[in-house]
């Protein structure tokens, strides 16, 4: 019955959207810190090309989440 | 009639400096909590992103509580014994240490001098559901279940990686997801002034209907937000980054992109959200989704409790200073006398709070030790 009365304001097409993309950034952003978390893991070990390129895939990934943030917020 | 718009518009700057300063937790108390980076450094770059932030989106300011009140039925002493409203509960609450939502506030106090001067018929209640109550019934859940996934990927992802690998990256990417949201919240809360003194100048006979916000007022709602978010709402980031649960850097980085998604992702599909219910949402989530991990649910229901009467706390403030400045023959008389009893109840408040004063110094206190690691990881922005 709730859901019934929160769908007649907030469209459920919409809001299904919203949790999907925040689902898929929820499982994407902290995987690639931990990359990147590996990578500084690798550097300290002895291994700082790899660790350096892990850290740079991490960031990378991170960076294009963070665009697409600003998208959102200029194209609103 | 000009005096009156002064004072309205100066009321409005005043409300967007107590939003500025209430919701600076939003992007930074669990920033601060984990120190990713100090206090003050933390809010220093918050009113940075504030203040950019607010210049950043091309969108017409939101009109003040466009959807909610008949917008043909507002004047200028309505708009200003709704922004008295929202001060005088802004303020309460943040002496109490109480993040709740400002926009909620805003409406609430607008409602509330709008029945008062209009009647029923002023108000549009659809649009109270659509844009207060469902967002607040769904939006911390969605947040709290995204930071419930992203903690537990953090976590099972690093559990075999070293203790200061992990905390060094989490805190600088912390960094990155909080940056987001105080950029966001300049975006949607210095537009929200923005499109409240527009109103004004447009029911005051200043401005033409339809025409844009002009520069000054881009610029001193811009000012104004970022000064708010300078001065540091500590007790409420006391409040959200110390008492709802412990939060190390893991958990820090999950609430604040689990946050910044959900605003973000409902901007660009066109709710409007309170921030601070979302980044409330967001701190519980990642509290419950480490195993072990103990969520003071008596500051949730105190936090909770405060949401709940946020609107109509607000509309009745905003309804008695409606009522009292239409008591008086002279609008402008009856401003200026609500305007100078608002400025003595809030110096009692200021006076009081600096009996248990909360400071960047003091502002991590009673922490647990767990959660107090090192030096902060952005050195450089670190000095005091």
């Amino acid at each position: 019955m709730t859901t019934l009365a929160i769908s007649t304001y907030l469209p459920a097409g919409d809001l299904a959207k919203i949790i999907a993309a925040v689902l898929i950034v929820a499982v994407i952003a902290p995987s690639a810190v931990s990359i990147a978390v590996v990578g500084l893991d690798r550097r300290a070990e002895g291994s700082p090309q790899v660790g350096a390129g892990l850290v740079a895939l991490g960031v990378g990934v991170l960076a294009a989440l963070v665009a697409l943030g600003l998208y959102a917020l200029v194209n609103r | 009639m000009l005096a009156l718009v002064i004072l309205t518009v100066a009321t409005a700057l005043v409300f967007n400096f107590t939003n500025g300063f209430h919701d600076t937790a939003n992007a930074m108390a669990t920033t601060i909590a984990t120190q990713a980076m100090s206090p003050r450094a933390a809010v220093a770059l918050a009113a940075v992103l504030n203040l950019i932030g607010a210049f950043l989106s091309v969108a017409v300011a939101a009109t003040i509580a466009s959807g909610i009140v008949d917008q043909a039925k507002i004047t200028v002493p309505v708009i200003f014994a709704g922004l008295v409203g929202a001060i005088i509960w802004n303020v309460i609450t943040w002496y109490k240490g109480i993040p709740s939502s400002s926009s909620h506030a805003l409406v609430g106090g607008v409602l509330g001098s709008v029945l008062v001067a209009e009647g029923s018929s002023g108000v549009l209640w659809g649009g109270l559901g659509s844009k207060v109550v469902a967002p607040a019934l769904v939006a911390p859940f969605v947040c709290g279940a995204a930071a419930i996934v992203a903690t537990r990927v953090a976590l099972r992802l690093t559990r075999s990686r070293r203790a200061d690998s992990t905390a060094t990256g989490f805190r600088l990417s912390q960094v990155l997801s909080s940056s987001l949201v105080a950029l966001a919240h300049g975006t949607n809360d210095a537009q929200k002034t923005m499109g409240v003194i527009v109103l004004t100048l447009v029911a005051g006979d200043r401005l033409a209907p339809g025409a844009g916000v002009p520069n000054w007022v881009k610029v001193s709602c811009a000012v104004a937000v970022a000064l708010g978010t300078f001065s540091g709402g500590w007790r409420v980031i006391r409040t959200l980054g110390t008492q709802v649960t412990t939060v190390e850097p893991a958990q820090g980085f999950s609430a604040e992109t689990a946050s910044a998604t959900t605003i973000l992702a409902s901007t660009f599909f066109g709710f409007s959200l309170s921030t601070t219910q979302v980044v409330s949402g967001g701190v519980v989530g990642t509290g419950v989704a480490r195993t072990g991990e103990v969520v003071h649910w008596s500051v949730v229901r105190r936090m909770v409790g405060a949401w709940v009467l946020t609107v109509p706390a607000a509309g009745l403030v905003g309804a008695v200073a409606e009522e009292t400045v239409s008591a008086f023959a002279s609008a402008t008389l009856g401003v200026v006398i609500v305007a100078v009893v608002t400025a003595v109840i809030l110096a009692v408040l200021f006076a009081l709070a600096r009996r248990t004063n909360v400071t960047a110094d003091n502002v991590l206190d009673g922490i647990a030790p767990a959660a107090v690691i090192d030096e902060p990881v952005v050195p450089i922005l670190a000095a005091r």
